[in-house]
């Protein structure tokens, strides 16, 4: 045996994997050769070496973070599992609808934001506005034809047409109609009891009507001129907060600041002295702006989206896990992954964009 | 396999967790600590891939490298004889890093876990005459690393002729 042959199975002579034929070779050669006894001798060493590492022990906790970190990945599959099979069928035409609704409002809070001019909500307003409603439309002109007191304005009677629009309308819609059956009745049985329920329905209409208020805002914009910059800005922080308003810095140069104050317009005033207080003002521009409108629908939609969204946690809530096991059912909800995941998405963002109607809400109002 | 005991921690745990979720998928084709080893090793292999990729030095490691012990295995007052082994020990551990992840794979479950060739073939999913060869090999390298790196090591009963 060559001793290039015998160093090849040294290996397997170590561990007593060898043939005996093989090993009865090896051994022959190793007689007769000092080198690859020594060679041997050395490999069989060195592996003496890793044996005398040490056993390492695991950490005592060690089964104790197996199991809890096994649980945490077990509750995490839950959560993602109810997110994977997110509303099944129908519900995923909900979501669409979900998504429509998102683009309308993006559009509403878009209008709000960035006209002056309004003409919007004014041409839709006017398609509507029968007569009856003159005064209230009045009432929504900008600045000059709105009395100066009137920040949150009654509007006396509520315009009958603007029912689709406001469910306090609805609302009054159906108790006139109540009325008319009441007084119906009245007059059928002639009961002195039954005219005085309608006496009192009328009472109760009367406060639903006074419920009806106006929601003005003005827009401010103007030069601040101070000396103290940042003691300025801070001040006005607290300002806008105290007045419930929006404050915007719109440019800043040397110690002159361009400003944009949204408030209620029964403070505008106020907002106004105090603004003064802090430095000289210039270029002032004031616009006043009826907000009512865009208030019940803004409302409105926050009421829906609120509805939407309660009903779509409940479905997804209750979709988890109802269908495992169905592989037909799965592989045709892995078809329409993407479209839910989409879904998701526009959920998230319905959120968000609710948040900003809630706040445009509480600005207005 | 992978050199400190942290992330050998690590991994063991992350073994056992992931052989608990594929537990269904366990088919008595090998024993049940063969499919715990296979399992592990696809582990080793995954965070060695990782590793390779963007090489972290661990504190045990510039412990090492500067001449000192790894701090885990710092005593108050050792005995010399003792710190001698710790450094023998820590030398051993160095050849073993040096050779390729496969050799060191294979060496490991063979001389360490004491394995059978079987098993590792089982383990590695490979026939029993890679394993051989495998093993072979390794053995021969790091027998070769042994004596550079550990130049001065006096094996016992070795004295040639």
């Amino acid at each position: 045996m060559k001793c290039s042959k015998a160093k090849k199975i040294f290996s397997g002579y170590l561990d007593g994997e060898l043939k005996s034929s093989q090993k009865g070779f090896l051994e022959d050669h190793l007689c007769t050769c000092p080198d690859c006894r020594y060679e041997l001798a050395r490999l069989r060493s060195s592996m003496e070496l890793i044996h005398g590492l040490p056993e390492v022990a695991a950490p005592n906790n060690f089964w104790a973070q197996v199991s809890e970190k096994i649980a945490i990945e077990d509750s995490l599959k839950k959560q993602k599992g109810s997110v994977k099979w997110f509303f099944p069928g129908e519900r995923l035409r909900a979501g669409i609808a979900l998504a429509a609704v998102l683009v309308f409002v993006l559009g509403i809070s878009s209008l709000i934001y960035s006209s002056t001019t309004r003409q919007g909500p004014r041409e839709l307003l006017s398609k509507k506005t029968t007569p009856e409603t003159n005064e209230t439309y009045k009432l929504s002109l900008p600045a000059q034809n709105v009395p100066e007191k009137s920040a949150f304005t009654e509007a006396g009677e509520a315009p009958a047409s603007k029912a689709e629009e406001s469910p306090e309308n609805n609302e009054q819609a159906q108790l006139d109609k109540s009325l008319a059956e009441e007084d119906n009745r009245a007059a059928e049985s002639g009961g002195g009891s039954a005219a005085s329920i309608t006496a009192q329905n009328s009472s109760a209409l009367g406060s639903a009507k006074a419920q009806q208020q106006k929601w003005i805002i003005t827009r401010i914009s103007l030069k601040l001129k101070a000396d103290q910059k940042e003691e300025t800005v801070a001040r006005l922080n607290t300002l806008a907060s105290e007045l419930g308003s929006e404050l915007k810095f719109a440019s800043a140069q040397d110690n002159s600041t361009q400003l944009e104050l949204t408030v209620p317009v029964d403070r505008a005033s106020e907002a106004l002295a105090k603004i003064e207080s802090l430095g000289e003002i210039s270029d002032k521009k004031q616009e006043e702006q009826d907000m009512t409108e865009e208030y019940l629908i803004l409302q409105e939609q926050e009421e829906k989206l609120r509805q939407e969204k309660e009903e779509l946690t409940a479905l997804n809530n209750n979709s988890g896990g109802t269908n495992e096991g169905n592989s037909s059912l799965q592989e045709e909800f892995k078809k329409i992954q993407p479209e839910l995941d989409q879904i998701s998405l526009s959920i998230e963002k319905l959120t968000e964009e609710m948040n900003s109607v809630h706040f445009l809400i509480s600005m207005i109002k | 396999m992978v050199g400190n005991w942290a992330d050998a921690s690590d991994l063991s745990q992350e073994t056992f967790i992931r052989a608990y979720h594929s537990l269904p998928g366990f088919r008595r084709k090998c024993s049940f600590s063969t499919w715990i080893y296979h399992i592990a090793v696809n582990i080793c292999r995954d965070e060695l891939r990782k590793k390779n990729r963007r090489p972290k030095i661990s504190l045990d490691e510039i412990a090492a490298s500067s001449g000192g012990l790894p701090f885990s295995e710092t005593g108050i007052d050792c005995p010399e004889d003792k710190i001698e082994q710790l450094e023998l020990q820590g030398a051993v551990q160095e050849c073993l890093n040096a050779l390729p992840d496969e050799y060191r794979l294979v060496l490991i479950m063979r001389e360490i876990q004491g394995l059978s060739y079987e098993e590792i073939a089982s383990a590695l999913r490979c026939s029993v005459g890679t394993v051989k060869s495998r093993l072979s090999r390794s053995r021969t390298v790091f027998k070769q690393k042994a004596e550079v790196i550990l130049g001065t090591f006096s094996l016992p009963g070795t004295s040639k002729g």
